[in-house]
């Protein structure tokens, strides 16, 4: 059972009892997402956690350390990552 | 109180129990504490003077007050309802081991925790740094981040960032999501993006909060700028005891 197959019959509820779909891998030379290497990743999260600290230390009015308040951040990061590090593989020789 | 510690602490254990557990109930047990209460504590503004009640710490860890929501009968109960609402032994496992350690996490200030509630209402309380919650967020910060407390949070942080690889996107599609239904609910209701940002929330917010306030207390503030690591320190701090 693919993964797509597998998410549509847990949502119906018509999996068999114990089948958990697997996400699937994404794969290594896929042309749409071309895959980011893990220096970059490191860095980029790296530098999301202190930006996010140093913001909310400077302007602790606007950008307040808290659980909640860090959430639409976080998702901002999320959401920039592959764009911004996806742009930047793709100019990656082979 | 500790800080960044009730952010990371289900991290570590999802590491090392694996799926036995979930995050994220490891994480609403970590939480379940201080939700109701933390910001009556602080007060609504960040600096703390806006405090809505006369005395935090009897709120906060007393008994009149809330102060049971930090005793081991507490994850307990609240464990069998989830257990009785969604069946889920994990869920129920979750999130009693998630409010256990935010319970025995506190014990280390000098306020403490009533952990054997409802027997009795005396706190275990080891005193390895001040309790510093009534004087506001600001100042709690300041108190908790020069003192050993902040070595608390350290060790948390590098604990997990030893185990960096938890946090990866590969991690969460192949160790997280296939062995907790929590994920295939969420995921029915939103992108990897939402999930990815759910799951990594709380490190993100630990890590952070941790170079932020260790920032803010020692470089930007100007009061008591200067790391105490002495036992129950640090010692400017009003002394504190349980209420």
């Amino acid at each position: 059972m693919s993964f797509a197959q597998g998410r549509a019959a847990t949502c119906a509820g018509t999996a068999p009892p114990g089948t958990i779909p697997r996400m699937p891998t994404p794969s290594p030379r896929g042309a749409a997402a071309p895959r980011i290497p893990g220096a970059w990743s490191v860095a980029y999260w790296v530098a999301a956690v202190l930006v996010y600290a140093g913001l909310g230390t400077q302007l602790p009015q606007a950008v307040f350390l808290g659980f909640w308040q860090c959430t639409p951040y976080l998702l901002f990061f999320h959401w920039l990552r592959p764009r911004l590090l996806g742009a930047m593989a793709r100019g990656r020789p082979a | 109180m500790s800080w960044a510690a009730h952010d990371l602490e289900p991290y570590l254990m999802r590491a090392k129990l694996g799926g036995a557990v979930s995050i994220p109930f490891l994480l609403l047990g970590s939480y379940s504490p201080d939700i109701l209460t933390k910001w009556a504590v602080y007060g609504l503004d960040f600096s703390g003077g806006h405090k809505l009640v006369s005395d935090p710490v009897q709120l906060h860890r007393g008994f009149p007050g809330v102060g049971f929501t930090h005793s081991l009968l507490f994850g307990v109960v609240v464990g069998l309802l989830i257990l009785w609402t969604s069946k889920s032994r994990m869920w129920a496992l979750s999130f009693i081991l998630g409010n256990w350690a935010h319970v025995l996490s506190d014990t280390l200030d000098s306020v403490g925790t009533m952990v054997l509630w409802p027997l009795t209402d005396w706190h275990l309380h080891l005193d390895a740094w001040e309790y510093v919650g009534q004087a506001g967020r600001r100042t709690d910060a300041i108190a908790y981040y020069t003192s050993l407390g902040g070595v608390w949070d350290v060790m948390w942080a590098v604990w997990l960032l030893w185990n960096w690889r938890t946090l990866t996107t590969e991690h969460f599609r192949n160790e997280i999501y296939p062995k907790d239904h929590f994920w295939h609910w969420l995921g029915r209701r939103a992108s990897e993006s939402v999930m990815l940002t759910v799951y990594r929330a709380s490190a993100f917010f630990g890590i952070a909060s941790i170079l932020g306030w260790y920032l803010w207390a020692l470089a930007v503030n100007d009061l008591h700028a200067a790391l105490d690591w002495s036992l129950g320190g640090p010692q400017w701090a009003p002394r504190i005891g349980p209420p």
